[in-house]
């Protein structure tokens, strides 16, 4: 993927050569070490994890932690995985078709205030959405929108400034000669981006959708205020209802902190190769 | 003549969504924010009341505001450059030709993966006085263990901490940026003579300066909006010692239903972050290098 560098450049000194490659090796250990260590946790005994000095392999493995953290009383922890999906689902749906029919306008279409809105776009994604929570708040009591999904994933169907414009940077790139024809040719907008255009979005697309997914597994804030039945709660909060226990159960902690984990790592596995691809392509500069 | 208008219709049409989402979502909510911040608003009573600008007075005797925006900056001043510095060197290490690398790069983006909560409970287990990890490390090497979530700085400490083992989406940006750099400026340095660090000053760095920029502005806005790393790990406490900003507007807004207070509380982030904003960008036109500018 890096361009080819001249040969000077390719091979630096064997001690360059060793610094860099130590060093990077050495940082990969340090950030892996924290998600192994989660991981050796969720399989220890409750007193195992409080010993000293702490113990890097348990012996034996409790995988009955995690049947546990699944069926703990008075925590459905299955129900808030399952919320968790339904709720990505819809919101990862709706971002990523309207922040397309957004993109596909800044990008391709040509009329008066285009880049006008362009600009305004990307100046909104200096207010951070916390500065409305609160009248938000106000007004979906007033909509009775409290206590159900609608408010994380509604506004998700009007497009997100960050993602229509990584969307609309990748469509640049793009040759606008085949649009063209395919207009030519008879085809309306709506075929000319299903059709034409998205095929080679992929790229952008699959990335988009890694860091969409991410935003409703890292949701915090928001369902926290906007959802008081525990039976409607995301994942992400309902794990911090295990550190809020009188008495944390920190084995259930990790086991069901993995659990939830596990299927955006393994997401992100799949599709890190246009992930990566994605964002450097999109790159940052206007 | 009829394909222009046809344009504008749907050009309009396709980026409708957007414009009614923003109107819908953020302006009437800032609107709506304002019109409160000048009542006592709350959930607790039935009929709101004008009150003028008190809310706004309180704003500035409330000392739980001061102490807060003060943990605030704190904790901007200290966790943004070392966040930018640590993604740079990241990012630049990762860019080199090296076996593996692509596993690499992937491990140190993981941790950006792992949901906020979840590695926000990890760490605050391996932070354990008595238990966690870090102090049985430190004990190893012979040092007195520290109560890491008891006091303002090493709270802010460990939350730095957390910040950079989730560098990744600022060190990826950083790589797209050191990729784009063109390697023809690499080699003709290279001939000339120029080294290893001379090459980094004098095309890196100025190159990156755009990327930098970005960096910065989404550093300052994520952390005077943070929220969960430190609600999830000390709650404020103990004694309000870790009470960040957003902590003190939830509790207001959402603990003791004061959503009148509450609303000057926002409009008080958003200048802010607003003031901030535009002193970077003032700033932008001495340090960022534009390509074509120059």
């Amino acid at each position: 993927m890096s361009p080819a560098r001249p040969a000077a450049l390719q091979r630096p000194s064997y001690i360059g050569r060793f610094f860099i490659g130590g060093s990077v090796v050495l940082l990969t250990l340090a950030y892996t070490f924290p998600m192994f260590w989660a991981l050796s946790n969720s399989l220890k005994s409750y007193e195992n994890l409080f010993s000293y000095p702490p113990t890097i392999f348990p012996q034996p493995l409790q995988w009955s932690n995690y049947s546990e953290a699944m069926t703990y009383q008075g925590f459905p922890f299955a129900r808030f995985l399952l919320n968790t999906a339904q709720i990505a689902l819809f919101s990862v749906t709706g971002t990523l078709v309207s922040s397309t029919l957004v993109a596909y306008s800044l990008a391709r279409i040509r009329w008066r205030g285009r880049n006008l809105l362009l600009t305004f776009i990307i100046l909104t994604m200096i207010i951070p959405g916390e500065v409305t929570i609160t009248p938000r708040f106000m007004l979906f009591n007033r909509w009775g929108w409290i206590d159900t999904w609608l408010p994380l994933i509604v506004p998700n169907f009007f497009g997100s400034a960050f993602y229509i414009f990584l969307i609309r940077q990748y469509m640049m790139t793009i040759p606008i000669a085949m649009d063209e024809s395919a207009i030519i040719d008879g085809a309306n907008r709506l075929q000319t981006l299903v059709y034409v255009l998205l095929p080679q979005c992929r790229v952008i697309l699959i990335s988009v959708v890694v860091l969409a997914l991410q935003d409703e597994w890292n949701a915090y804030l928001e369902p926290l205020i906007f959802i008081n039945n525990m039976q409607l709660v995301p994942a992400s909060v309902g794990l911090s209802y295990y550190s809020g226990m009188y008495q944390t159960q920190w084995h259930l902690v990790f086991a069901a902190s993995t659990i939830v984990s596990a299927p955006i790592i393994l997401l992100f596995i799949l599709a890190q190769r246009y992930f990566v691809q994605g964002i450097v392509v999109t790159g940052v500069k206007g | 003549m009829h394909t222009n208008l046809r344009n504008q219709i749907s050009g309009m049409l396709f980026a409708a969504p957007w414009i009614i989402g923003f109107l819908l979502f953020t302006l009437t909510p800032l609107a709506v924010s304002l019109g409160m911040s000048f009542t006592n608003y709350s959930l607790l009573s039935a009929n709101p009341r004008f009150v003028g600008l008190d809310n706004y007075v309180r704003l500035t005797t409330d000392p739980l505001i001061a102490h807060s925006l003060k943990i605030t900056f704190l904790y901007a001043i200290i966790s943004i450059p070392l966040q930018l510095l640590s993604a740079l060197l990241l990012a630049m290490l990762i860019n080199r030709p090296l076996v593996g690398m692509r596993l690499f790069r992937t491990a140190l983006y993981m941790p950006t993966i792992i949901p906020i909560v979840s590695s926000t409970l990890l760490w605050q287990q391996m932070l354990d006085v008595d238990f966690g990890l870090i102090n049985y490390l430190i004990s190893r090497l012979g040092l007195a263990p520290v109560t890491w979530l008891n006091q303002t700085p090493s709270i802010i400490a460990s939350i730095t901490l957390i910040d950079l083992w989730r560098i990744g989406r600022t060190m990826m940006i950083n790589l797209a940026g050191l990729i784009s750099i063109p390697t023809q400026y690499y080699e003709s340095a290279q001939i000339d003579g120029a080294g290893a660090f001379s090459r980094f000053i004098h095309i890196t760095l100025p190159l990156l300066t755009p990327t930098i920029f970005l960096n910065l502005i989404t550093g300052l806005i994520g952390a005077f909006k943070s929220f969960a790393t430190v609600n999830v790990l000390t709650g404020g406490g103990p004694d309000n010692r870790s009470l960040f900003y957003m902590l003190y507007l939830y509790r207001n807004a959402f603990e003791r239903y004061r959503l009148g207070y509450a609303s000057a509380m926002s409009l008080l982030l958003f200048v802010i972050v607003a003031v901030l904003t535009v002193v970077v960008f003032r700033s932008s036109r001495r340090w960022v290098y534009y390509e074509g500018e120059n």
